[in-house]
Order: C-alpha cells, then sequence, then structure tokens
C-alpha cells in the first residue's frame, strides 16, 4: 500500500527549514571544533544543534515550495532570519555565556538574541565587554560567533537557493530581497548558478583572507576566525581589543584590503574572475567609493595631525577606522580606551566624518551594510537634474550617472528607500533618548544598527560594550533595527503581509 | 519695485548702462536690498526719537544716503523682463545686500565692536534666528525697532519667495480640490498675494500688540515682541516678561497662528470656517502640537497647570521656530532635547512664516515611503502620492525629495565646520539644525541656553550660510548658486564666447 503524506506549500517553511539545517551543521562544526579546546562548550553547542536539526527537518520534510509572489518571498526571507537569529540564540543561553550577577532571565535573553542577531546581520555590535570577556569563552562558541557572521555575510537565503533548485526563477526574487542594494545582476543563466558562484567567490575570499592573515603574524585559529568576519564585513573577533591586539601593521592591511573586497560588488569579482582580468575600474559605484574612502583618510589624517598625534600614527589609525567603517566592518586597531585607534577619543570632526561612512557603508550586492553609495550617487544626480529644472522648466532632462541615465523609477526606489530609513532613524533615536541613552549615542547606534556597521559614537566607541551604552530594552530596539536594516528594511517590514492575508482569507471563509 | 518705479518715472532719455541679463538681475537684488534696509534705518532713526535719541542722527544720515545713492542707481539698469532663475538670483542677492547693509548700521551705531559680531546679528535678525551676540539692555529704541523689524523684512521676504517662486504650498503643489478653488483668490495676482500677506502680517502684529500691552508691557515693548512672534523671529526686548503666565499663554496662541498657514488665516479672515478644518495638514499640525505637548508634560511634569503651560509654551516656540528664549522647567532630559530639535527640524505649516522642513513636506515623503512600500509589493503598481485627498503631481514630488536632501547635507557640512572649528558633535548638530531651521535658542541637553556669544568669529560665520539658504527655503540659494556656476562657466569658455560675439555681429 503507497502511503501519501501530504505536504503543507509554505515557501516561508521550506526555506526556513533548509536554512535552519544549515545553522544546525554550522552548530556542529563549532561543537567539534570545541573538541580541540577545554570542551567547556560542547554539550550546549551539540544540544543546540541537535534541536535545531529536529526543528528544521520537520520545517522541510513537511512542506513544499508554495507561492513565490513579491509577499511570499518577503515572508520567506523576513521570516528565515527571524527563526535563525531565535534559534541562533540557543548555544549563549545552553552555555549561559551572558549570564551574570545581578540580571533576571529576560536580559540574558535579550543578550543572547542581540549577540545573535549582531553576528547573522554582520553588525558586529557586542554584549561582551568588561564584565564579560570575550577572551575568557571556549574556542567552540567563539568559532560559533565568527560563524554566524560568515553566514550571515552572503546571505542564509542565498544558501538556500544554491541548493534548492525548485524555487526556480522566485530563487532571484528571493537573493534580491536578501542582498543590499537596489537589485541583483544574473552571473550565471541559472538563479542556483548564481547564487553558488556567489558562495564559491565569498568563500575564495576568505580562505584568501585566511591565508593573508595567517602569514602576517595571526595564529591559524585567530586567522580563520577573522577571515570569515572580514569578508563578511561583520567584525567581531576573538579578542577583547579586537584587531588592536596584535598592534600590526601587516594584520591591518591584510584586513583593510580584505575589507575593501568584501564591501566591493560581488558581480564586479565575478566579472573580473570570468575575464580574468581587473575589472574594477569600469565601475563607477566603485571609483566613488575608493574616491571617498580616500578623502575621508585624508580629511582625517590631517585632523588628527593637527590635534597632535605624529603622521604616521595619525595615517594608521585614520586609514584603518575610515575603511573599517567605511566597509561597515566595524573591526577596532585600538589598544584600550584613550589610545589614538579610539575614535571616540578623537575630536568631534574626525567623529562626524567617521559617522559619514557609518552611515553610508559601501557597495551594492556586497556583504557591507548602509545606505550604499550608490544612493548617494543618485541622490546627487537627481539633485542636480531637479535644479536645472526648476531654473529650465520645459527643458526635458534625465538624472544622469557617468554616461548612463538613471530611470525615473529607480530614483524613485532610492528615495522612498532613504525616506523609510530617516523615518527608522527618526523613531530609534527617539526611543532610545527616552529610554536614557545619550542622543548621540542613540543617533549613531540607530545608525549603526540599521546599517550594520558595529561600533558608534559616544558611548559605544570601538572599545565598548553596547552594555555600556544602552538598557535592556534599548539594546532590543536595536536588535530589531539590525534586522530591518540587515534585509535593507523592506522584507522584514513587509513580512507579515502575508500571513495577515491568509489570516484574513481564513476569516473570510468562516463568515 | 516701488522705488524702482518711482524713479523710472523721472527718467525721460532711458540710457542703460546694466543690460547683461544676468548683471541686471544681480544689480536690480543689490540696489532694492540695499535702499530696503535704508529706508529701514531711516524709519529707525524716526523711532529713536520716542527713546534717548542718541542714534537718531546717525541712523538718519546712514540710511537716506544709502536709500539715495541706491535709488538712483535703478536708472543705470535695464528694465529686462527677467526668467525665474535670474528672479531667484535677484531675490539672493538682495537679501543677501540686506544684511550686508544692516550690519554696517549696527556697527557705525557702535553697538558690536567686529564686523562679524554686526554680520552675525544683522543675519539672525533677517533670517528670523533667534541667535544674538548683542546685549539688548544697551540698545535705544531705534536699534531695537531696527532689529525688530529686520526680522519682519525678513520673514515677509521668504514667504514671497514661496508664494511666487516655490512650491511648499498646497494650492501651489498642483492639488486640484474645489475646496482650494476659493484660495485662487489668494494667489490670483502676485500684487493681489503680496497685499493678502502683508494685511495679514499687519492685523496679526497689531492684534497680538494690542493683547500684550494689557498686561505689564509697554506698548513699544508688546509692539516689537509681537512682531518678533509674528515673524518666528524670537528677539525679545527684556526677558522678565516672558516669565508672566498671561504673557505665555498669549504667546503660544500667537505662536500657534504664525505657525499656521497663511491660507487657513485667510479663510478665517474670510469666514470660511467650515473649509479650514478640512486640511489635513493643519490636522497634523495640530496633533503634533498636541502630542508633543503632552509628551514634555509628562516628561518634564511636575504635575501643575505651570508646567502644562510652558510645554505648551516650548512646543509653540519650537514648531513654530520662534524660538523665544524660554529657561528650561521640571525635570529635563536628552529625550525632551531631541524631541524640540525634532520639532524645530519639522517646522510649522507651509505658507507660514516658520522656517524649517515644514509638514506638508513631511506628509509628502510619508506618501513616498507607503508609495515604497505598495511597490516593494506590487512593483508594476502605478501609485499616485496623496496628502489628504490631494493628488500631489510627481514634479513636486521630486522637489520634496531634492529639498529633503539638500536640507540633510545642509545640516551635515554645517556641523563638520563647525566641529572643525571646536565645538562638540551635540552641540555643532543641534546649532546647524537650529540655524537652518531659522529657530534658536540653541540649547545644551540639560536645557540650557548656549549664547551666541560665546561662539567664536568663525563659528558664527560658518552658521550664516545655513541661516540665509534656510531662511529661502533652500531652493532659491542652490538655483542661484547653480546659475551662477554654469554662467560664470560659460563666461569662461572662450571659444563659445567668440562663437556668440560672431552670432551676434552677424
Amino acid at each position: 500500500m503507497k502511503l501519501e503524506t501530504q505536504h503543507i506549500r509554505s515557501t516561508s517553511m521550506h526555506v526556513c527549514g533548509i536554512a535552519l539545517l544549515f545553522l544546525s551543521l554550522g552548530i556542529a562544526v563549532s561543537a567539534i571544533v570545541s573538541l580541540f579546546d577545554s570542551r567547556v562548550d560542547l554539550t550546549p553547542l551539540f544540544l543546540s544543534s541537535l534541536i535545531v536539526a529536529v526543528v528544521g527537518l520537520i520545517l522541510f520534510t513537511s512542506t513544499t515550495v508554495g507561492e513565490t509572489d513579491q509577499a511570499s518571498i518577503f515572508s520567506a526571507v523576513g521570516g528565515t532570519w527571524l527563526v535563525v537569529s531565535l534559534l541562533g540564540a540557543l548555544p549563549y543561553l545552553f552555555a549561559g555565556t551572558f549570564s551574570r550577577n545581578g540580571i533576571g532571565a529576560p536580559e540574558i535573553f535579550i543578550d543572547s538574541l542581540f549577540e545573535s542577531v549582531s553576528g547573522f546581520s554582520c553588525t558586529g555590535s557586542t554584549v561582551f565587554g568588561a564584565h564579560n570577556l570575550i577572551e575568557l569563552q571556549g574556542t567552540g562558541m567563539l568559532f560559533y560567533r565568527q560563524l554566524t557572521q560568515w553566514l550571515g555575510g552572503m546571505g542564509i537565503v542565498v544558501l538556500v537557493v544554491s541548493v534548492l533548485p525548485s524555487l526556480r526563477a522566485s530563487g532571484l526574487g528571493l537573493i534580491d530581497a536578501e542582498a543590499p542594494g537596489a537589485g541583483v545582476e544574473r552571473i550565471a543563466p541559472r538563479v542556483v548558478d548564481t547564487a553558488k558562484k556567489f558562495w564559491v567567490i565569498y568563500a575564495s575570499l576568505t580562505i584568501l583572507v585566511s591565508i593573508s592573515l595567517f602569514f602576517a603574524g595571526m595564529g591559524a585559529f585567530d586567522s580563520i576566525a577573522h577571515a570569515m568576519t572580514t569578508a563578511s564585513t561583520g567584525g567581531f573577533s576573538t579578542r577583547d581589543l579586537s584587531i588592536g591586539h596584535w598592534n600590526s601593521i601587516s594584520i591591518e592591511i591584510v584586513i583593510m584590503v580584505g575589507l575593501i573586497l568584501g564591501a566591493t560588488n560581488f558581480t564586479l569579482h565575478a566579472r573580473s574572475i570570468e575575464k580574468r582580468r581587473i575589472d574594477y575600474g569600469n565601475d563607477s559605484e566603485f571609483k566613488s567609493f575608493i574616491a571617498l574612502v580616500s578623502i575621508g583618510i585624508i580629511l582625517v589624517t590631517l585632523i588628527l595631525t593637527a590635534d597632535g598625534a605624529s603622521f604616521s600614527t595619525a595615517l594608521r589609525s585614520a586609514s584603518f577606522n575610515v575603511v573599517t567603517l567605511g566597509s561597515s566592518g566595524g573591526f577596532g586597531n585600538t589598544l584600550g580606551a584613550g589610545t589614538p585607534g579610539d575614535f571616540v577619543s578623537w575630536s568631534s570632526s574626525a567623529q562626524l566624518i567617521l559617522l559619514f561612512f557609518l552611515i553610508f557603508g559601501g557597495c551594492t550586492g556586497s556583504t557591507s551594510g548602509g545606505v550604499k553609495i550608490m544612493r548617494l550617487r543618485i541622490g546627487l544626480a537627481h539633485t542636480y537634474r531637479t535644479l536645472r529644472s526648476i531654473r529650465r522648466p520645459r527643458a526635458l532632462l534625465q538624472a544622469r550617472m557617468g554616461s548612463r541615465t538613471i530611470p525615473d523609477t529607480l530614483v524613485e526606489r532610492v528615495a522612498g528607500f532613504v525616506v523609510v530609513y530617516g523615518i527608522l532613524v527618526v523613531v530609534g533615536t527617539f526611543i532610545l533618548t527616552a529610554l536614557g541613552s545619550d542622543l548621540i549615542t542613540s543617533l549613531s547606534g540607530v545608525f549603526s544598527a540599521l546599517g550594520n556597521m558595529g561600533p558608534g559614537l559616544g558611548e559605544i566607541g570601538p572599545s565598548a560594550s553596547f552594555v555600556d551604552g544602552f538598557s535592556a530594552p534599548g539594546r532590543l530596539v536595536l536588535l530589531i533595527f539590525m534586522m530591518i536594516g540587515r534585509l535593507e528594511i523592506f522584507p522584514m517590514l513587509l513580512m507579515f503581509v502575508l500571513p495577515y492575508r491568509n489570516s484574513m482569507k481564513v476569516i473570510k471563509t468562516k463568515k | 519695485m516701488i522705488l524702482r518705479s518711482s524713479f523710472k518715472a523721472g527718467v525721460s532719455n532711458k540710457s542703460f548702462f546694466v543690460t547683461s541679463s544676468t548683471l541686471v538681475a544681480t544689480c536690480l537684488g543689490i540696489a532694492s536690498g540695499t535702499s530696503i534696509a535704508g529706508l529701514l534705518s531711516i524709519a529707525s532713526g524716526l523711532v529713536d526719537l520716542t527713546g534717548t535719541g542718541e542714534d537718531t542722527s546717525v541712523l538718519l544720515i546712514f540710511g537716506s544716503f544709502i536709500t539715495l545713492i541706491f535709488s538712483f542707481s535703478f536708472r543705470y539698469i535695464s528694465d529686462a523682463r527677467l526668467n525665474k532663475s535670474e528672479t531667484l538670483l535677484a531675490v539672493t542677492c538682495g537679501f543677501i545686500s540686506c544684511i550686508l547693509t544692516t550690519s554696517l548700521v549696527y556697527l557705525i551705531v557702535g553697538d558690536v565692536s567686529s564686523f562679524s559680531d554686526s554680520f552675525f546679528e544683522s543675519t539672525a535678525a533677517f533670517t528670523t534666528t533667534s541667535l544674538t551676540v548683542l546685549d539688548v539692555n544697551k540698545l535705544g529704541n531705534g536699534m531695537l525697532f531696527l532689529r525688530s523689524v529686520s526680522q519682519l523684512l525678513g520673514s515677509f521676504t521668504a514667504m514671497l519667495t514661496a508664494v511666487m517662486f516655490l512650491p511648499i504650498s498646497e494650492h501651489q503643489h498642483g492639488s486640484t480640490s474645489s475646496e482650494l478653488r476659493v484660495e485662487e483668490k489668494f494667489f490670483q495676482r502676485r500684487g493681489t498675494a503680496i497685499k493678502n500677506i502683508a494685511l495679514i502680517y499687519l492685523i496679526s502684529t497689531v492684534l497680538i500688540a494690542a493683547l500684550l500691552s494689557f498686561g505689564e508691557m509697554s506698548i513699544f515693548v508688546s509692539l516689537l515682541t509681537s512682531i518678533s512672534a509674528v515673524s518666528t523671529g524670537g528677539f525679545t526686548t527684556n526677558s522678565d516678561y516672558l516669565t508672566d503666565p498671561s504673557v505665555q499663554w498669549l504667546l503660544s496662541a500667537g505662536m500657534l497662528a504664525t505657525g499656521t498657514s497663511f491660507l487657513i488665516l485667510w479663510r478665517l479672515a474670510t469666514g470660511k470656517v467650515a473649509s479650514v478644518f478640512r486640511s489635513t495638514e493643519l490636522h497634523t499640525y495640530l496633533l503634533l502640537i498636541a502630542l508633543s505637548t503632552l509628551l514634555l508634560y509628562f516628561w518634564t511634569s511636575t504635575a501643575s497647570q505651570s508646567s502644562f503651560r510652558q510645554s505648551l509654551l516650548f512646543t509653540t516656540s519650537s514648531i513654530s521656530t520662534t524660538g523665544f528664549h524660554f529657561l528650561p522647567f521640571g525635570k529635563w532630559s536628552v529625550a525632551v532635547s531631541f524631541l524640540l530639535l525634532l520639532l524645530i527640524a519639522i517646522g510649522p505649516m507651509s505658507l507660514s512664516s516658520g522656517g524649517g522642513f515644514q509638514i506638508l513636506r513631511l506628509r509628502i515623503l510619508f506618501g513616498v515611503s507607503i508609495r515604497e512600500l505598495v511597490r516593494q509589493l506590487h512593483p508594476r503598481a502605478i501609485v499616485k502620492i496623496r496628502v489628504g485627498k490631494e493628488s500631489i503631481d510627481d514634479e513636486k514630488v521630486r522637489q520634496v525629495v531634492v529639498f529633503q536632501f539638500l536640507f540633510l547635507s545642509v545640516a551635515f557640512v554645517s556641523s563638520v565646520i563647525l566641529t572643525c572649528l571646536g565645538m562638540s558633535v551635540y552641540e555643532a548638530f543641534a546649532s546647524s539644525v537650529n540655524a537652518l531651521a531659522t529657530a534658536g535658542p540653541i540649547r545644551a541637553v540639560d536645557g540650557s541656553i548656549i549664547q551666541s556669544d560665546t561662539f567664536s568669529s568663525g563659528e558664527r560665520l560658518a552658521l550664516v550660510p545655513a541661516m540665509i539658504s534656510g531662511r529661502l527655503y533652500l531652493l532659491p540659494v542652490f538655483v542661484t548658486f547653480g546659475y551662477l556656476l554654469s554662467e560664470s562657466r560659460n563666461f569662461l569658455r572662450p571659444r563659445r564666447r567668440f562663437l556668440r560675439w560672431k552670432s551676434s555681429s552677424k
């Protein structure tokens, strides 16, 4: 007798199931890593892996791919990120990583979730600090923490699409909803191949950075761990002083190059590999990104020199911090509070220049966060066109970027994105100041969370913990902003449209 | 224009020396601005006679001299019709020359020691930014009058610029509602619009002054305070009066009214009360005031009537961008400072005398965000942006988006310059927003007022471009700047000049 199993048609649950299986695999690898250490985290990691695997298997086996309209895509991407972030906090919870004297279970849960979301969204903000040192954690847990950023960097959904041919063309919609920027270019005829190529390039970049870091003087574990968070422009470190722990120029240079490559559109990498020549010079966004970073480095160096730092120290600090914030990496090269790399101790003008990079981040189609250079360029082009059209009301003018004409629909999309982004910044700052944080910390905290940057200004500098700058409810607000920012706002805001529609259908049917 | 026509009437043989349209616009602006400043100086000289009369002679001589010379210069300027860019150039030049000439008055009278101080004071007055470097107790009646009327002139100029050239009103946003056809009368002709706005200014000023003079204020002080409230300038002659509860209630009502669109006031004045409450912009404005007052009350409250009154006072002062120098009250927190800064940035209704972003633009931006959310779900949908029931033209939406971009850019660049000059990040940010929204006073996080006289000359000068561009609603300044840039680029292109000369010689 043939048994027929009835599958639920739900793209969200199906995608989420596979994503959880990948997460479970990641946690299992971390558990294996802990075997080489004191095995302190073996049980919590193994247990978490098991639970996540069971949930993932249930979701995967009981569902098939359903509708693939826009609402379903947003629901799938947003839902996957939400569930992965929630279950990703299990290892921290089981290991009691964030339990300390004087705080209750809700705060421990918020801190675990904060670290998990900060990892998957590649933000790099942390609740570790002087009260709970990173270096006291076991190797397995540290590896897992780094791995969350690596998985989140290219995107869990991109990974899912690369192994799920049944999604067909709608896979591109899923990638588009997850990847930063205004649209994803196919780099292969099939969507599955496009996703695979992205992951291959990403993995190659990680290996390259890892080898370079090893030769620059890092240990094997640290170089792998930092390579994962460099390629993903995440910024988590296995050391309390971040990159400042090594105080090495060569390591900083490798990290900077890795971050710039991570913050570059991956389509450019693919094209260069395909054509077997460096093909970055023709991309106007990349050129603008490099130009802006260079100008930022020069300005900050001049300011630091004027404030009394030696030229070499100023150049080193300026270069590292401008690149790390410009690429949304968020590493620090400070040797402690008040030392040259600690940018919150710099003069206000240098901090404001860093705030600019904190807002705009890197290129579209990369692993970096922020508003993106492309949108800044489109904004400038649109402003120029509009000012000219006020002068010449009858002229038919087009917004241009180099020799390319920017279609009005793209301008409108960018305008819509910037407006929603601005509204979120104002609302977030408003809530955080009402919860008691100071204005600059709140404002830069929201920018940092939405742009997935990591550190901010005020009390959340490169050597500070977010526990010092924000109360537990404040951290909860920020972790929501991190998730919204990672998916470039709309998937997270619109993920409840499909469940709402379905529930309305059910109500109508009942009536 | 009046001056110009009167002088033209006496000129029989028209021999124009200035004929290039760019130069005509520039010279016309300079001559008009300087002449108006001269007339203001003469009026202030006469008002000074009501006090000690120490400054009368200086003000009269300087004013007469300046007015005569620059009014006479009109005869050498061609009366060619100017296009939109050239008119905006003329307005910007006129505004700046008015500021410069008035700063000379401050310097000549001797109330300030340096040009940077006088320039800052004059700019603050004309841009209705409530920042001052003067000790008002040492000023004579003439100078107090000059300072207050400068605000009125600046506010009036900005309003005219908005009505004539910029799409900031419900009417000019291309809305087609029958409700607004009534207001077409308001904009029928430029002359009518100017008269109507002047009339509203006059009536509001007289009404508030009359009500204020019922209390302890003298008629002169009430008049100046009223001018400050109507023009959203915020200068005061004596801060002690501002602690009086009746004055506070009255000023709250006055600022609430001046933050309201002139169209609304016009409808009220013409008895169309029912149509007033159909304005969705007014609903948002009142809702914002109500919510902010309640938030301020709960955040700072000592649960008293005075605390509610002060909450309303701070809210109306901030949202109307008036900026009277009230001292902080109750338990002041960072959230209160941020709320007030936010209200300053938002600003009042469009077509009011206040600065800032203005509520209609904000509503259009909300429309843009909703459109994007809908388009994310339905990429091929054609979504029109609406404010209430009115559909907004796409071109106007683009201009509002550009306004937002420019607003943020100017605020950021000003902040960077101020921090380079030694300000802290918060102070620089607050100063830039206040200058751009033409509000003031600049408050520290604890609510205390940061006095402008503690700023260095560089810091003051750095705020001037933000104040001027903010008062003229940004776009005219940037269009003028672009126009001048383009003209100078054309001027520097020898080949193009040669070809133009060749074609004209043919």
